[in-house]
């Protein structure tokens, strides 16, 4: 999604000014002239003056510039539909990876995501290579490096 | 002489060796996949490096983006569409090449001249950075408080497009360093009650967010048709090889010094060096009216200055702790990692370890030619290699790769959420670079300034009272006037 530049230019003034506003929060250092609170400070100016940059830049060119312009893909329900199915499988994996264990999970993932961009009609081999993706990872990174991918439903003694 | 021959050890141990062998036909393998870049193999490849010794890591690193930096004028030439930024500059030039059906000498010439340009990039490390090293010795944070403004100012303002666009993205990296308890005092800061963000944000699910997922995301999206596949079957890529060198010796040069040196800037990587090489080639040819319509002479140019701009960005990176592009803050962060604190008594504690960088980068330019030739002779299989299969396997080796620096799924959310932002970033015209850079300078930035002013007591004068200091100070200060002078010079004009 583009956006005109004074539409991020004023959302980063919000976010400037919630920003400092924050920071008063922060208490003095004892003894000393500057505190935790200077760099968020700066920070939070030069970040409200680069918004103003960007409003005054994008006033001028609104009459070539729309405000916001929905992307070609929008349009498209596949696309649509793709991008979806991607940010619902992050937020499954966050959400079930504990409870479900990583195969199952990571397995629910690659197939969603493998099925969006591929068709349901190639489903045999999307599941094929989901599993085998899924078994490889959690061997290289479970076994071969330690890392201790959640087990879930999935009997630790399996692997 | 010790420590040399402890670094032809580390280096030429076959565990080692076999590392940078896999990491460089992984590099080979991504840098040849449009839209998969030489800084998304990087990322994709610190979680793994994460579990391995120091110089194994980073010789890793070091063999990927060799590679991947080549690999990426592989499409160029044979579809017209760059493999990574990197080698955007001459793809036209390539793929006139490409059609005149001259595709095994345009790559041949990519091949040799990014192995060439890329050992000029490692001896001007190999022999610079020692000796900057010693001169960065003397710093203190006064100095290293001026040398992170420098990095980061440049990192706004080389990073290409809009300054005021490269400085929001700057800001969002120091906003996003600041987050988890301040380091002088101890109180957290944008935490929000969350025990996951006391400690900060790690770099790595952001890197993996904003490189990779940013990537996949924009896969997912994108309307352009799928990629076809080159029929025409590659031949002797050394056939007259050896005159176009011969007659271009003087681009060769010419791309090997403007990638040295533009790569050493910080926020200016290869791809800014490989445009910048491109444009002086064609500025300084005997014949300019032939660029464009399929003329060796700013290909050896541009593809020499991408592969010598690797080497040279280690140069800050390693001395002074200031990453020279988005690959070097990545290996800012491995240092860290691995307890080798970047800046120049890295020189002095570990000078084996650096040095067996150093030797890193000759053995994976040199690996470059014969896996190049492979990756060349197999381009057709490689480029029909499924991305609607590929994306999603990258997608959980992001997940899985956010999820092993701490264990924790809260990393993964923040992967999401940097990558989400990275897009739209992007799609907004904002370049990501500065962010990354700003994420991993910001903290060099504070601390340097707050132990100064507890030094001196709060007095501002004190960043000016020592030489070196002064010097870069007044250097600082300039290059932040410079648009100021800009303006005014241009008013005057008028």
């Amino acid at each position: 999604m583009k956006v005109n530049d004074a539409v991020t230019g004023g959302l980063l003034i919000v976010f400037a000014a919630v920003m400092a506003r924050e920071t008063l929060t922060f208490p003095e250092l004892s003894g000393q002239d500057y505190s935790s609170a200077l760099f968020p400070q700066i920070i939070a100016v030069l970040m409200g003056l680069c918004g103003l940059a960007l409003v005054a830049k994008g006033v001028a060119a609104r009459g070539t510039v729309p405000w916001v312009t929905v992307p070609e893909w929008v349009r498209s329900p596949g696309h649509v539909r793709n991008f979806a199915v991607l940010l619902v499988s992050m937020a499954f994996y966050v959400a079930a990876s504990d409870a479900l264990g990583f195969i199952p999970t990571a397995i629910s993932v690659l197939v969603a995501t493998m099925t969006a961009l591929r068709g349901v009609r190639r489903i045999g081999s999307t599941l094929a290579i989901s599993v085998a993706a899924a078994l490889i990872m959690q061997q290289f990174f479970g076994g071969l490096l330690r890392v201790p991918l959640p087990y879930g439903i999935v009997p630790p003694n399996l692997f | 002489m010790e420590t040399t021959a402890l670094a032809f050890g580390l280096i030429f141990d076959p565990y080692v060796l076999g590392v940078m062998l896999m990491a460089g036909m992984f590099g080979m393998f991504m840098g040849a996949i449009p839209g998969l870049s030489a800084t998304m193999a990087t990322a994709l490849l610190v979680p793994v490096t994460f579990f391995m010794d120091p110089v194994p890591a980073l010789a890793a690193i070091v063999s990927v983006t060799a590679m991947a930096i080549f690999a990426g004028d592989i499409p160029g030439a044979l579809l017209r569409m760059p493999g990574t930024p990197a080698s955007a500059a001459y793809t036209d030039e390539a793929f006139a090449m490409t059609r005149k059906g001259k595709a095994e000498l345009v790559l041949g010439v990519s091949l040799t001249s990014a192995a060439l340009g890329g050992i000029f990039g490692s001896i001007v490390l190999a022999t610079s950075a020692p000796l900057l090293a010693e001169v960065a010795l003397k710093f203190s944070s006064f100095e290293y408080f001026w040398l992170a403004c420098i990095g980061l100012t440049c990192a706004a303002f080389v990073a290409g497009g809009s300054q005021v666009k490269g400085l929001v993205s700057l800001m969002m990296g120091l906003f996003i360093a600041t987050i988890g308890l301040d380091p002088i005092s101890g109180h957290p800061r944008f935490t929000f009650g969350v025990v996951e963000l006391m400690g900060g944000i790690n770099f790595i699910p952001v890197m993996i967010g904003m490189f990779a997922l940013a990537e996949v995301i924009r896969f997912v999206v994108s309307l352009a048709p799928p990629v076809q596949i080159p029929q025409q079957s590659i031949g002797n890529i050394f056939s007259g090889l050896g005159s176009i060198l011969r007659r271009n010796k003087m681009p060769l040069l010419r791309g090997s010094v403007i990638g040295t040196a533009v790569g050493a800037l910080p926020g200016a990587g290869s791809d800014i060096a490989a445009w910048i090489a491109y444009a002086t080639a064609k500025k300084f040819s005997r014949t300019p009216e032939k660029f464009g319509a399929g003329h060796p002479e700013g290909i050896v140019s541009a593809g020499a200055a991408n592969n010598a701009g690797l080497g040279s960005a280690w140069v800050p990176t390693l001395v002074f702790g200031i990453p020279g592009d988005s690959i070097t803050a990545i290996v800012i962060g491995v240092l860290y990692m691995k307890g080798m604190n970047p800046g120049p008594t890295v020189f002095l504690f570990h000078p084996e370890l650096i040095y067996a960088v150093f030797l890193s980068f000759f053995i994976a330019n040199l690996m470059l030619l014969p896996l190049g030739f492979v990756a060349i002779k197999t381009s057709r299989r490689m480029l029909s290699a499924p991305r609607e299969v590929l994306m999603p396997i990258i997608l959980l080796f992001c997940i899985v790769g956010a999820f092993a620096i701490n264990n924790t799924v809260f990393d993964v959310g923040v992967m999401m959420a940097l990558g989400l932002l990275a897009y739209l970033m992007e799609e907004n015209g904002f370049p990501i670079a500065p962010a990354i850079l700003g994420l991993v300078l910001g903290p060099l930035l504070e601390e340097s300034f707050m132990t100064s002013m507890i030094k001196a007591d709060g007095a501002l004068l004190a960043f000016f009272e020592r030489p070196i200091s002064a010097g870069l100070g007044i250097v600082t200060l300039l290059i932040w006037a410079s648009p100021l002078l800009g303006m005014l010079r241009r008013k005057r004009a008028r």
